[in-house]
Parts: structure tokens; sequence; C-alpha cells
């Protein structure tokens, strides 16, 4: 029953962050293309990920919603604050002559420090609701079904 | 849909937050920072399109963009077509703009 709690809340509180983070992309799409090209990456690199991350993020919204798949939803989530951890931690130990472009993110009144916790923070709870997940699994299979 | 809600809660949670998120979205001043942009008078005849707080610099790599700093961080940049001379009078304002306030001061 803990473990219900527990997964209920990491799934609230992933929900409030990757809804609104892919809903400002969507919503102001132009601005977040902008934002990207200004971003020290790869034309191509950059290019595919205008399009793949709001698609991405939204996925992850979609899977967390779903009992069915919530623990993809665990996993993608994972793996895309890990992406995004690596960057900013790639950015602060000055990979790049300067700190790339911040503008345009939800979570704008952060530095990039404060950010690069923030999101290790995330993945820690992502990885957390990940693991939960996997052991309620092994320990009921019939709640797959029930989430 | 009204049965999807009914049997998943979380779905109503994520509806809700979405909600929020899109009343939060339409209030206005959620920009980060506002700078003014325009002609320097001091700087005439030659005039320049210069923040106004004096935190501005162009590019070395992009020819046309004017960006903005405050410390270390990028917050806001202009974009003027390559052939334009943005510090000739009469240019006109630059195009993407980001979380800047561009208007000529003549």
């Amino acid at each position: 029953m803990k473990a219900k709690y527990l997964l209920n809340i990491i799934t609230i509180a992933l929900l409030l962050l990757w809804i609104p983070v892919a809903t400002e992309k969507l919503i102001d799409f132009t601005t977040f293309k902008h934002t990207l090209l200004r971003q020290p990456l790869p034309h191509g690199l950059t290019y595919m990920a205008i399009y793949t991350l709001p698609a991405l993020e939204v996925l992850v919204v979609v899977m967390l919603v779903s009992p069915r798949w919530r623990q993809w939803g665990f996993l993608l989530s994972a793996i895309l604050m890990a992406l995004f951890t690596v960057y900013i931690g790639l950015a602060l130990l000055g990979t790049w002559d300067r700190l790339p472009c911040a503008c345009g993110s939800v979570i704008s009144g952060m530095s990039w420090t404060q950010h690069f916790w923030f999101n290790l923070l995330f993945l820690g709870i992502s990885v957390v609701g990940l693991l939960v997940k996997k052991r309620q699994h092994t320990s009921d299979p019939v709640d797959q079904v029930v989430g | 849909m009204k049965n999807l809600i009914r049997k998943n809660a979380m779905a109503l949670v994520a509806l809700a937050i979405a909600a929020v998120t899109l009343m939060a979205m339409g209030t206005p001043e959620s920009k980060l920072a506002m700078k003014k942009w325009g002609y320097n008078p001091a700087a005439l005849p030659g005039a320049q399109w210069v923040d106004i707080t004096g935190q501005t610099e162009e590019t070395d790599t992009t020819p046309g963009q004017y960006l903005c700093h405050e410390n270390e961080e990028q917050i806001c940049s202009g974009e003027f077509e390559e052939e334009v001379n943005p510090n000739a009078p009469g240019a006109p304002a630059p195009s993407n703009e980001t979380y800047g306030e561009f208007e000529p001061l003549d």
C-alpha cells in the first residue's frame, strides 16, 4: 500500500514538471526553436531535438498518466532528465566558451547551477519511481494492470 | 473520455495541471528580461543599436545577431537581416527578438 502512495506522489511530481515544460514548447514553438538554434550543438542534432523533444515530453506525460505504461514513463523521464543534466553539467564545466542561452526556459528564474541540481533531483525522482514500480511488479504481478 | 477520467484519477490530475499551466502562460509579464533597444543619441550622427542598459554586444560568430547578457548568462537577443546595417539611421527594428523590448528611441 505504501508503494502505491509513493508512486502516486512521484507520478504527480513528474507531471508537474513535464506538463508545463511540454506545454510551453508546443504553445511557443517558435521561441523554443530559436532558443535551441542558439545552443552550441551541431545543426543536424539541433533540428532533430527541435522536433523530437516536445514529442518525447508529451509521450512521457501520456505514459505517466496510463497505469499500464507508467513504468515506461518513469524510464523515459529518467532518460530525458539524464540527457538534460549531462548537457547542463557540460556547460558548467566550461565545455563551451560561453554558457549556452537559457532564455525560453519555463524555469527561467534559475541559474545554471540551480538548474543542474533541479534536473538531478528530478532524475533521482524518476529513477526511484522506476525502481519502486519494478519492485511492485515483482511482488504483485496483478498490480501491473491495476497500476 | 469520461470513463477514462473516472477510471484514471491521474488523468484528472494531468488535466488540472495542464489547465493551470495554460492559465499561467496566458498571464503577461512571464518573460525573464525586458531590455530596451534603440538608437544611442550620444553616438549621433552614427547612431547605434544598443541595449540602453549597456549590456549588449554583437556576436562575432553570427553577423547581424545582437545579444545582451547579465553576468555570464545570455538573456535576450535580436537579429537583423545580414544586408542591413543596424547602425545606419533609419534601420528597421530587429526581427526574432527574444526577451527584449525593441523600439527606436527617435
